[in-house]
């Protein structure tokens, strides 16, 4: 565990952790809230700028949370778990919302083991792989002050997990075998 | 004097036996029955899936053309306003094979198994007298049944029976067998001709239910891209990036709208070809005046219509199909256009009827 504290002020919780966490799911809520309804208003090509700016970055932004994060809060101090936690926000928030929509036709089990399925692993798994990315570097530049090799392996590894979900999920019979062998578990389970 | 008398005797006696005849062979059997004393047509039912009801060149489509199904809506009679109900797969296809609701013969979504009490409308026309194939697209839940009244039953089990669009293996009358042709709807076209033409005495009833064009909407590499600079007439609702976005992840559409929806219909031009294929093997044969073919879309698709993508939900993009019919002994009937509402549950008892067999008794479409 690396001890950011002795080379850097610990700020308050507030300030290390809730006001950076609350800022990224603040501007997840307000680009989806832009993004479903902006449509309904005649804007003409504005719309399509606005799909593009809230859709697609809805999708990026997510990706890109925890770049957001360890700007923020590695200088506030943040402890490994704050960072990852933080950094994961969005996401969370969009997965709450997901379960939200299929509570109301699944079943609670039924809702948990949609969290299973190919879009969340993926969602997580890239998450971790770009959340391992940002943890290295921030683990390389402490680095140059007093860290060792052996701290660098769990960012490598979390890295990795990108990848490895975009074989599994994606790239294996094009995402239809994990989709199979997902719902047969679903039989299993439900059926 | 006698003699006369014995000879008017035996006219009588003859024309009476004739006429008792007639009356036993047909007159007073029920009319269906008596139908059973022509000649009955062939049948050849098409099914494809996702294939929503505007997607026709014939109704000034911008994107697709469909020269074959136009021009069996020139030569038949398009019912404007056919539906199903279910807009999924599975249930639908069990509501077309059987003329029953989803709550009557079981399959209830893509989980629930097929029940092999149910008794489809090709078994009814194997008992009377017919040659009866299914080809293609099975994906009823479950293990693949031995279904009662078919003399030849090829499908596919691949990826949960929704099968690969791609080399996809067949299991022909129980055994797997590897693909011949590349592209699936292709290879069941194959099928389908081979049944058409092989020599019989019997009339046939032939069940074409291809894959296309349902998810991942591939074409044939020779068609791929011919759509990439059509303009497409997507709804003011939808953007490109829908299918990432709202509430429907597990549709599996992950990618741009736009490339979805050209793919799509480079995937229905393919198979408008290989319909294309069945008409012509008709005319070839000089069986068109004796065959009737029934075109179907087992369900319709959003294309982010109403903020949707996929199928399931009960809008009119979802749950209206086309539906074409050509029946040669109407042929004063040629060109028109139903108004008259046709669920997915008419097919059987229609089929029957057509045959001048009576409905099975718990079917519920007319």
């Amino acid at each position: 565990m690396i001890q950011e504290s002795v080379f850097i002020d610990r700020q308050p919780f507030t300030r290390r952790f809730l006001y950076p966490a609350m800022l990224v799911l603040g501007i997840w809520v307000v680009m989806n809230l832009i993004y479903a309804n902006a449509w309904k208003f005649d804007l003409g090509a504005a719309n399509r700028v606005i799909s593009w700016v809230c859709g697609l970055g809805d999708v990026i932004f997510r990706v890109l949370t925890p770049v957001m994060i360890y700007l923020i809060t590695c200088s506030r101090g943040a402890s490994l778990t704050e960072r990852v936690v933080a950094g994961m926000t969005p996401s969370f928030g969009w997965a709450v919302y997901q379960f939200y929509l299929a509570l109301g036709v699944f079943s609670v089990g039924e809702t948990i083991y949609y969290g299973f399925s190919s879009a969340f692993l993926f969602a997580f798994f890239v998450l971790i792989s770009v959340t391992g990315l940002c943890e290295l570097v921030f683990r390389l530049t402490a680095k140059q002050h007093r860290q060792t090799k052996k701290q660098l392996l769990g960012p490598a590894m979390a890295i990795l997990m990108g990848p490895l979900s975009v074989f599994v999920l994606m790239v294996w019979g094009g995402g239809v075998h994990f989709f199979y062998v997902y719902q047969e578990g679903y039989k299993l389970l439900f059926h | 004097m006698k003699k006369n008398r014995i000879l008017l005797m035996a006219v009588v006696i003859f024309f009476n036996l004739l006429l008792s005849t007639a009356v036993a062979a047909g007159l007073s059997l029920p009319p269906n029955a008596r139908a059973r004393t022509i000649e009955p047509p062939n049948i050849i039912f098409i099914l494809t899936d996702d294939h929503r009801w505007d997607a026709l060149g014939l109704l000034g489509h911008p994107v697709v053309e469909t020269p074959n199904l136009d021009r069996l809506c020139r030569e038949g009679v398009r019912f404007k306003n056919a539906f199903v109900t279910t807009s999924l797969c599975s249930p639908s296809r069990a509501s077309f094979l059987t003329g029953q609701y989803a709550s009557s013969h079981g399959v209830k979504n893509n989980l629930t198994p097929w029940n092999n009490d149910n008794v489809t409308f090709l078994e009814r026309l194997k008992t009377a007298g017919y040659d009866t194939s299914f080809i293609g697209k099975w994906h009823m839940p479950g293990e693949l049944p031995r279904l009662r009244g078919v003399d030849q039953f090829i499908t596919f089990t691949e990826q949960g029976g929704q099968g690969r669009y791609f080399d996809c293996p067949l299991i022909v009358d129980g055994v797997e067998t590897p693909s011949r042709k590349h592209y699936i709807t292709e290879e069941l076209t194959d099928y389908a001709l081979e049944f058409i033409t092989r020599k019989r005495e019997n009339p046939f009833c032939l069940y074409l239910s291809h894959k296309a064009v349902h998810h991942q909407f591939l074409p044939p590499p020779h068609i791929a891209g011919i759509y990439k600079d059509r303009k497409l007439p997507l709804p003011p609702e939808a953007d490109t990036w829908i299918s990432w976005n709202v509430d429907h992840l597990y549709c599996g559409l992950i990618g741009p709208l736009e490339r979805t929806y050209r793919n799509y219909m480079e995937a229905l031009y393919a198979t408008d070809i290989e319909i294309g294929r069945v008409l012509t093997k008709v005319d070839e044969l000089g069986m068109a005046d004796n065959t009737i073919i029934i075109y179907f879309g087992d369900n319709g698709f959003f294309f982010g219509e109403h903020r949707l993508m996929d199928k399931r939900w009960a809008y009119e993009e979802s749950i209206r199909v086309p539906c074409i019919i050509r029946d040669p002994r109407h042929k004063a009937n040629k060109g028109k256009v139903a108004q008259q509402m046709v669920l997915n549950v008419d097919l059987a008892p229609t089929i029957l009827e057509m045959a001048g067999l009576d409905p099975v008794v718990r079917m519920a479409g007319q």
